[in-house]
């Protein structure tokens, strides 16, 4: 019944002024007004990005919501944080146990040295074989991008299509961190990072903060006629090493997510008008697309190069920029997909507005695919 | 009970620092020991390295080492002693190995030099020697047997001619000035002529053969320097010869002799000076000397790096009676059906290994931890490499440059340094270029017989090593090849 977001990117505000802004903004989006007294719960998510207050920090997540003493707890499942805050909300309210809960997700990422923030960049992998075999989820994102082009031939223009694609998205987005286009020159060219992934495929690193009020259908409507609807909830997780799964190009927590989540809904595949997908690399959406049913294996690379992801396109995938444009603030990213969808499906996304959009999915990953968290949203 | 040398094993890092030879970021004195005792291993069938009961380490190793050895080895009851890291070290260590009468099982000895670089009395850096591994392998069969060593003093304060230095190493093995046969093999760094007239004079009925040990090729390295000279003397002996290898030096002349009842397997191998590896920098070996550089990166107690070294090292999987699948890395149960009752140890195999996935890191994209081997060789490759059906290891990829190795390819596993932590290395599995030990095979060049009596010069540094090596005096480097781009 309500969201607020602030802007992504390397941001001046502190962790405690992103929280404020962002449930602010939450509240004042409720169409006949809130009183904060109404709220019963708070789900922080975040990772703790650089040890900052990694104790306890729902508290002060619920004094700068402005309702210090709720109970409050924080949620934390790497960058897939906010997937699982919404779910735990929706069934608070879905099991009828509360009538209106408040959702935070936030990462302040910027204020800390380089070296700091690359050990906190790789804290949500396995320790014991991939980090210590020297990666970074840039580096195991590049071993599941080079085993792709093994069984499926070269994939760069796909790529940097997608890329290309949301930074196009991101431009459009006044709170996106990267707000400019690029070419696919520009993104196939850029500096390698992790081969065959270059800088134009991987997420920048980003503060941020987005904010939910999530209420139950019949207490929703009292605040304003167009609620969106949760109509789908599904999570799963996956062996914490690649190394361990099934196959290195499929994330099986991003599978298990999205069959439970369709499993009773009232929407199927093809009635969703839009996709809020989980790219902090840009391999990452092509794996999602074939991982959540909407391409067959292999296939991604070309539906997306068919155009068929952009805004117009068949099926606009990550309209707001994605990860990649919009940032990746971590504990904010899965709660902002849902901010996303919220304007969508009440047609407030502006330039970027996907027509007529009714239905949609939003699909947070964890890490390298150890967690995943898929939503469906109705509006009407 | 005397045993005799079986098999000896030489390997030499991949590195090179100017003139000299290095361990590069992820070779120590313990990696390159391993490699070389590692291969002799195979020897040892069918329990390969647990058979060893003993090992005898000659060079300057960490205190760790002990346990690490026979951690990496699969024999968690192997004893270890150590030996001063010179040639009567050495030597002492054969003998010691070979005529012991506490054991009863199979030894070894490894020899490994791995101090390249330290500070000078006036604080500068300088490399002292080069780097590698010897290791001979002792047991019941006949082989390369250990007879005397020791040493002749001469007078004080003079070092010794090399008349005298003949004698005495004749007369220590009770060989006849003049007569007799055998073999000698002498590292020297230059005079050869001067020292073929000391023998033609002193022992004309016996076979001369020099080896130019110059520091271009072997450094100045005290352990690996005798240990190449016993390979070149084993390698050139027939049965029922006897051989010397002497050392003249500070007033002393030393010496070991053997002799060659049986068979001996000589396994070379030598890193390649045109592998393309930029060499670890200065400022790495500067502070990898004290180790004091602490790690911003993802801490791991030292209890839990030592939890299952037996997966991480050995790749020792859980075979379950159960359901037959196998649970790698060891869980303590099965993965599949999650009975933990009869679960059986299984070595999974650790060369012909497809490469599944492969990336190169760029600087920059490294863990911080990584942060030192970065700085001294830049990007690396990491792999995951297929151990069999449906078990996979993500390991760091070694020995070749970044970008060369692609999926589909075959790679080995070598335990290597893989970074520092709380004072001390941290050491797992890498993935090398299958082949790679045979790469530049040496180190013996061409050798042909020798007339009694006669000089044969013989370089003991491989081909391509020769070709590759810029003369430099001081402790740096002429020049630095940089890995192009």
């Amino acid at each position: 019944m309500g969201a607020g977001h602030t802007r992504f990117g390397a941001l001046a505000e502190g962790p405690r002024r992103l929280v404020r802004d962002a449930v602010d903004k939450a509240v004042a989006s409720v169409d006949r007004g809130l009183e904060r007294d109404a709220i019963e719960e708070l789900y922080l998510s975040t990772l703790g990005f650089s040890g900052w207050q990694l104790g306890n920090a729902s508290a002060i997540a619920a004094e700068e919501a402005g309702r210090p003493g709720l109970p409050a707890v924080r949620v934390e499942n790497a960058c897939a944080s906010g997937g699982f805050a919404l779910r735990l909300a929706v069934d608070a309210v879905a099991s009828g146990r509360r009538d209106l809960v408040l959702v935070v997700g936030l990462e302040k990422m910027t204020d800390v040295t380089n070296a700091r923030r690359r050990y906190w960049l790789g804290v949500s992998g396995d320790t014991e074989w991939e980090r210590l075999a020297g990666l970074t989820f840039a580096g195991v994102y590049g071993l599941m991008a080079s085993r792709y082009e093994a069984e499926h031939g070269p994939v760069r223009d796909a790529l940097s299509a997608v890329a290309v694609k949301n930074h196009a998205n991101g431009a459009l987005n006044p709170n996106a961190h990267f707000q400019k286009p690029v070419t696919r020159e520009q993104a196939s060219s850029s500096p390698p990072v992790a081969a065959p992934l270059r800088l134009y495929d991987c997420c920048p690193v980003s503060d941020g903060a987005a904010a939910l009020l999530v209420a139950r259908p019949e207490v929703a409507r009292r605040f304003t006629d167009t609620p969106v609807y949760v109509v789908g909830s599904g999570a799963g997780s996956d062996h914490l090493a690649v190394q361990q799964r099934r196959f290195i190009t499929r994330l099986d927590a991003s599978r298990t997510a999205a069959e439970e989540a369709f499993r009773n809904a009232p929407v199927d595949r093809k009635s969703l008008d839009l996709l809020e997908l989980h790219d902090c690399f840009t391999i990452a959406e092509l794996l999602a697309l074939e991982d959540l049913g909407f391409s067959p294996r292999g296939g991604a690379g070309k539906m997306t190069l068919s155009g068929a992801t952009r805004l117009g396109g068949r099926l606009p995938v990550n309209p707001d920029g994605g990860l990649k444009a919009k940032g990746h603030p971590i504990g904010a990213t899965g709660v902002s997909q849902a901010y996303e969808v919220f304007l969508q499906l009440r047609g407030q996304a502006g330039a970027r507005q996907v027509g007529g959009a009714e239905h949609a999915l939003t699909h947070n990953v964890g890490g390298s695919g150890a967690t995943a968290a898929v939503h469906l949203f109705s509006v009407g | 009970m005397a045993r005799s040398i079986l098999s000896a094993s030489l390997v030499r890092p991949v590195w090179q620092h100017g003139a000299f030879r290095v361990e590069g970021p992820d070779e120590d004195a313990f990696t390159l020991g391993l490699m070389a005792l590692s291969r002799l291993g195979r020897q040892l069938q069918p329990e390969g390295s647990r058979a060893l009961q003993r090992l005898h380490l000659v060079g300057t190793f960490s205190p760790e080492v002990d346990w690490a050895y026979g951690e990496a080895l699969g024999a968690p009851k192997l004893e270890v002693r150590r030996h001063p890291p010179n040639a009567p070290g050495l030597w002492g260590a054969l003998a010691a190995a070979a005529h012991d009468e506490g054991s009863t099982g199979r030894e070894a000895v490894v020899a490994a030099d791995a101090a390249s670089i330290a500070h000078d009395a006036t604080g500068s850096l300088k490399l002292r020697h080069g780097a590698g591994a010897a290791a001979f392998l002792l047991g019941k069969e006949p082989g390369l047997a250990v007879l005397r060593h020791g040493f002749r003093g001469h007078a004080p304060g003079r070092a010794p001619s090399m008349a005298a230095s003949v004698t005495s190493w004749l007369d220590a093995l009770g060989l006849p000035p003049g007569g007799g046969t055998g073999e000698v093999v002498l590292a020297v760094e230059d005079e050869l002529a001067r020292w073929q007239a000391a023998w033609e004079e002193t022992a004309p009925g016996i076979t001369v053969t020099l080896v130019e040990a110059s520091p271009d090729q072997v450094g100045a390295a005290p352990t690996l320097r005798p240990s190449i000279q016993l390979w070149e003397l084993g390698r050139r002996l027939r049965t029922g010869d006897t051989g010397i290898v002497g050392e003249s030096a500070r007033g002393r002349s030393g010496f070991a002799g053997f002799r060659l009842d049986g068979p001996v397997r000589w396994l070379g191998s030598w890193g390649s000076a045109e592998s393309g590896l930029d060499p670890p920098s200065e400022k790495f070996l500067e502070r990898e000397i004290g180790l004091s550089f602490v790690s911003q990166g993802a801490y791991v107690p030292h209890p839990r790096y030592l939890e299952n070294l037996a997966s991480r090292w050995r790749l020792i999987g859980d075979r379950c009676p159960h359901c037959g699948t196998l649970t790698f890395p060891v869980a303590g149960r099965c993965r599949s059906c999650s009975r933990s009752d009869g679960l059986r140890p299984e070595a999974l195999p650790r060369s012909g290994l497809e490469v599944e996935a492969i990336t190169t890191i760029s600087p920059g994209a490294q863990p911080t931890e990584f942060d030192p081997v970065v700085e001294a060789a830049g990007e690396y490759d990491v792999a995951i490499v297929a151990l069999g059906s449906d078990t996979r290891a993500t390991v760091q990829v070694t020995d070749t440059p970044p970008g060369r190795l692609h999926v589909g390819d075959r790679v080995g596993l070598v335990l290597r340094r893989l970074y520092p932590m709380e004072g001390e290395w941290r050491y797992g599995l890498k993935a090398a270029p299958e082949g790679a030990e045979i790469r530049g095979h040496g180190p013996a060049g061409k050798v042909s017989p020798s007339a009694p009596g006669s000089a044969q010069r013989v370089s003991s540094a491989p081909p391509t090593a020769r070709r590759a090596i810029p003369r430099v005096r001081g402790g740096r480097a002429a020049s630095r090849p940089r890995r192009g781009r």
